[in-house]
């Protein structure tokens, strides 16, 4: 007897019995279900009229028909799947987009990672390249040690630890904290800590990348540091600092710290007093801005070099009488009010001149009258200070 | 009690008589266990219950080409299947042995 005469309808059963078991492992479904249009086209056979032509009683079969002689094909699948032992999950109804879900991401994940590494290995030189980063490694366990020390004094060290070791210790005990931050760190590197901890291992990623950039803050800050000439940076402050005062005598751009002046026989003229065209007085860096200085003075900081203007000094004199008598900051003292003083039993070094004598300038005499060849105004001043 | 209780118990024995007789394909089965006696028996079961056996080890199964219709899956017995059966038979004729004695007296 023929069955490649195809019924719709039993076709329609047979389809619809496997969409009751649908979640059932497909391996499992076909070998349920190969055969079992062709099972059903049979048994419906068996049960036709004798003389009926069979195609045409397969093709005029309607479902009812099919569903009478067989029962619904939910019951069915339900037979079939209990004979056989299987178990047909049950549909969960917001369950399965959400499994759908986590196995979109799943798929996706795994096709990203092998995407990448299909990338890496046509590329040959990434794969080198990687390679040598890897062992670069410990080079960055020693750094992200120091940019954990970097990052630790800038949050609480300020206080503690003068401003100048914000990327190097200068006394034994930074030394000690950063030799020991380097050590933890490469022991980190090199075992790992918390490798499981979902939180933990953020927190510590973070760490990380804060530290990288410390670190990297750190080198750029040192170079610059090193590449510097200090003697022009200190001047460049000082510069700027009369800049900002708007005060001082610059010689080709460089602000002078001293002046000396010469009478017209080129004898050098000792507490001389300098004032402007309206009788101002020349001053080389305001009192004002000594006194700001004298506070970075008394945190082991410098100005003028190593020393003070002793016209600072309670008695010492007036700023703008020259030339001025430098002061070294050892000499200097705090009395019990905090003023600065001499230190007891420390004399004033003498000022050097900068020449014993200048050659005597023809044409003026040294007393006071004035030649009248002289380019000087000869009018006094209008108002002395 | 009818007999589809009965035969839920025996299927597997059953079937596994039928496909020892002859290698089959699943309406085959049906229609052989039909021909025996046992009338009740549900398509669905016979097939799930092929399926079962085949899963377990007891049935081997292989696609013959027709012409006439579909290829179609044929099942044929095991070594692990014959045991089984031998086994199993044993038991029902000891079981039904049994039964006919203690029911000797019911029917009368």
């Amino acid at each position: 007897m023929s069955t490649l005469i195809r019924s719709e309808a039993v076709a329609f059963y047979a389809a619809r019995v496997r969409a009751e078991l649908a979640g059932v492992d497909p391996d499992v479904l076909d070998e349920l279900t190969d055969g079992l249009a062709a099972d059903l086209t049979e048994a419906l056979l068996d049960g036709m009229p004798q003389d009926a032509d069979p195609a045409a009683y397969l093709t005029d079969l309607a479902v009812e028909d099919v569903d009478a002689r067989f029962g619904s094909p939910r019951d069915y699948a339900s037979e079939l799947a209990a004979a056989a032992d299987v178990v047909v999950p049950a549909p969960e109804g917001a369950g399965r987009p959400r499994r759908g879900l986590r196995a979109a991401l799943a798929d996706t994940r795994a096709g990203l990672r092998a995407d990448r590494e299909a990338f890496v290995a046509r590329h040959g030189w990434m794969q080198t390249s990687l390679e040598f980063l890897h062992s670069l490694r410990p080079l960055w366990w020693v750094a992200r040690g120091w940019g954990l020390y970097i990052l630790a004094f800038a949050l609480i060290g300020r206080r503690l630890v003068h401003a100048r070791h914000q990327f190097l210790p200068g006394e034994l005990l930074g030394w000690v904290v950063l030799l020991g931050l380097v050590i933890a760190s490469v022991q980190v590197g090199r075992h790992g800590l918390w490798r499981n901890a979902g939180w933990r291992r953020s927190l510590l990623r973070l760490v990380g990348v804060a530290t990288a950039v410390s670190a990297l803050v750190g080198v750029v800050a040192l170079t610059s540091v090193a590449t510097t000439d200090h003697a022009a940076q200190s001047w460049q402050s000082y510069e700027q600092g009369l800049q900002e005062r708007e005060n001082g005598v610059f010689i080709d751009g460089r602000p002078a710290s001293n002046l000396f002046v010469y009478d017209p026989e080129g004898r050098p003229v000792d507490g001389a007093r300098i004032l402007d065209q309206d009788g101002r007085p020349v001053l080389l860096g305001m009192p004002e801005y000594a006194q700001e200085t004298w506070g970075y003075v008394g945190n082991s900081g410098q100005w003028f070099g190593d020393s003070f203007p002793s016209a600072l000094l309670p008695g010492g004199g007036d700023l703008h009488q020259y030339p001025y008598r430098y002061v070294p900051n050892s000499s200097l003292d705090t009395d019990v009010e905090g003023d600065i003083t001499l230190a007891p039993n420390v004399t004033i070094p003498p000022t050097e001149w900068p020449e014993d004598s200048l050659p005597a300038l023809p044409g003026l005499r040294s007393d006071s009258g004035h030649d009248e060849d002289s380019a000087a105004s000869t009018s006094a001043p209008d108002d002395v200070p | 009690m009818d007999n589809s209780q009965l035969l839920k118990g025996v299927l597997d024995v059953a079937v596994l008589a039928v496909v020892r007789r002859e290698d089959s394909y699943g309406y085959d089965v049906v229609r052989s266990l039909r021909a025996a006696g046992l009338t009740e028996v549900g398509d669905a079961s016979v097939y799930g219950t092929l399926r079962r056996l085949y899963a377990n080890g007891s049935l081997t199964s292989y696609v013959v080409p027709s012409e006439e219709g579909p290829n179609r899956k044929y099942y044929g017995v095991t070594s692990q299947g014959r045991t089984a059966l031998a086994h199993q038979a044993k038991q029902w004729s000891e079981f039904a042995g049994t039964m006919s004695d203690l029911l000797v007296d019911a029917e009368a």
